[in-house]
């Protein structure tokens, strides 16, 4: 039996072959706009944080580096501690640094024209000064273009950079007590001598 | 094979396969509203997939129908195998069924013009589903009362009552205006 036709065109009006066809064709170019936004989109958000993460890291790396500076400075306040050879023609420079043994120079007190293991205390700043005791031993000051020497005793308050030399016994040990305005940083000196007759010193807190 | 060359081998597998999709398409829809539309993602989904790999000739058939198949399941969600059955007919006693229908009941010579053939339709989209489907595969792809009954998981009875009934019914709405 022969269908009617008309109806079959109306029916099928609905469902036009070309017009979906045409519909999938825009949709997929809308697609691939639509990725190449989203690669660029992509591209330019990652490098963006990828600039944000280096110049991040290049921004920490300096105050880290600062606040490392200023932790040493804070832990040893604006000075350094030297110990000097007691040669007169040279002057040798070992600085102090915490819980490391620093050799001392052979010192015979006997035969020896410096009054004691000279210790150099090199101070930073205009308002600096530091205390310093020692316990079994004694400070003296030795100006070696004259020959003077002087006792300070066991106590002392420099305020500026300054050699002084210190008369050790078995175990001498130096207290200082750094003050720069409202800082203060407490060390202190061991001078010790071992089986062999070397002295050594060792910087504590 | 080049971008031109892919375009090419879609548009001759989207001709070959147009017919056959629309027609599952729209046995396991439950709206025909919607059919266009997933048409559109199962051919938009065949078409990215063939831009990335090759698709053996002798499944693409079978392939585009699991396309279609899926997209039918995203567009209605976890409830559509129930939607496209127990919610068609809630209660068989909706279908008037006629004991013995004759043969020759086909007749929609009352529709001449194209007008009338518009309004019929349309009237045929706002019946139930099963209904649409069935008049869309009787004169939509001119199937045979057995075919449908296949498609549609019917009895051959069944499919001659609905289009009986709605025959009738259409000739009873439209068959005036042509008096």
């Amino acid at each position: 039996m022969k269908r009617n036709s008309k109806i079959k065109e109306e029916i099928w009006s609905d469902f036009d072959s070309s017009k979906n066809f045409q519909k999938i064709m825009n949709r997929t170019k809308e697609e691939k706009n639509s990725s190449t936004r989203n690669d660029w989109k992509i591209m330019l958000v990652t490098s963006f944080v990828f600039l944000i993460l280096i110049g991040g890291f290049f921004c920490i790396k300096g105050p880290i580096a600062q606040m490392k500076k200023e932790k040493h400075i804070v832990e040893n306040g604006n000075f350094q501690i030297f110990a000097l050879s007691n040669s007169e023609e040279k002057e040798v420079k070992k600085e102090l640094k915490e819980n490391i043994h620093v050799p001392l120079k052979n010192y015979n007190e006997a035969m020896s024209s410096v009054p004691g293991f000279p210790i150099l205390f090199k101070l930073e700043g205009n308002d600096s000064q530091m205390e310093i005791i020692v316990k079994n031993g004694n400070i003296y000051t030795w100006v070696p273009s004259s020959g003077i020497v002087t006792l300070l005793g066991e106590k002392t308050i420099i305020n500026e950079s300054q050699t002084l030399y210190f008369q050790v016994q078995k175990d001498t040990i130096i207290d200082i007590i750094y003050r720069q305005g409202e800082k203060k940083i407490q060390k202190r000196i061991t001078i010790y001598q071992d089986e062999d007759f070397n002295y050594y010193a060792i910087l504590t807190n | 094979m080049t971008v031109k060359e892919k375009q090419k081998q879609f548009e001759i597998i989207y001709k070959d396969t147009y017919e056959d999709i629309i027609k599952y398409i729209v046995c396991h829809s439950s709206n025909i509203g919607d059919v266009n539309d997933i048409l559109q993602e199962t051919y938009l989904e065949f078409y990215r997939i063939l831009e990335r790999k090759n698709v053996r000739e002798e499944k693409i058939g079978a392939f585009l129908k699991g396309i279609a198949k899926n997209k039918l399941k995203k567009h209605y969600g976890r409830f559509y195998k129930i939607r496209t059955y127990s919610l068609f007919f809630k209660n068989e006693q909706e279908i008037e069924w006629i004991e013995t229908v004759k043969d020759d009941f086909d007749t929609l010579d009352f529709v001449i013009n194209k007008e009338l053939s518009k309004k019929v339709w349309e009237y045929i989209k706002k019946k139930k589903p099963l209904i649409t489907k069935v008049f869309f595969l009787y004169y939509g792809l001119d199937l045979t009362i057995k075919e449908i009954a296949n498609e549609l998981n019917l009895s051959e009875s069944k499919v001659k009552n609905i289009l009986y009934r709605t025959l009738k019914e259409l000739r009873d709405t439209f068959g005036k205006e042509n008096e």
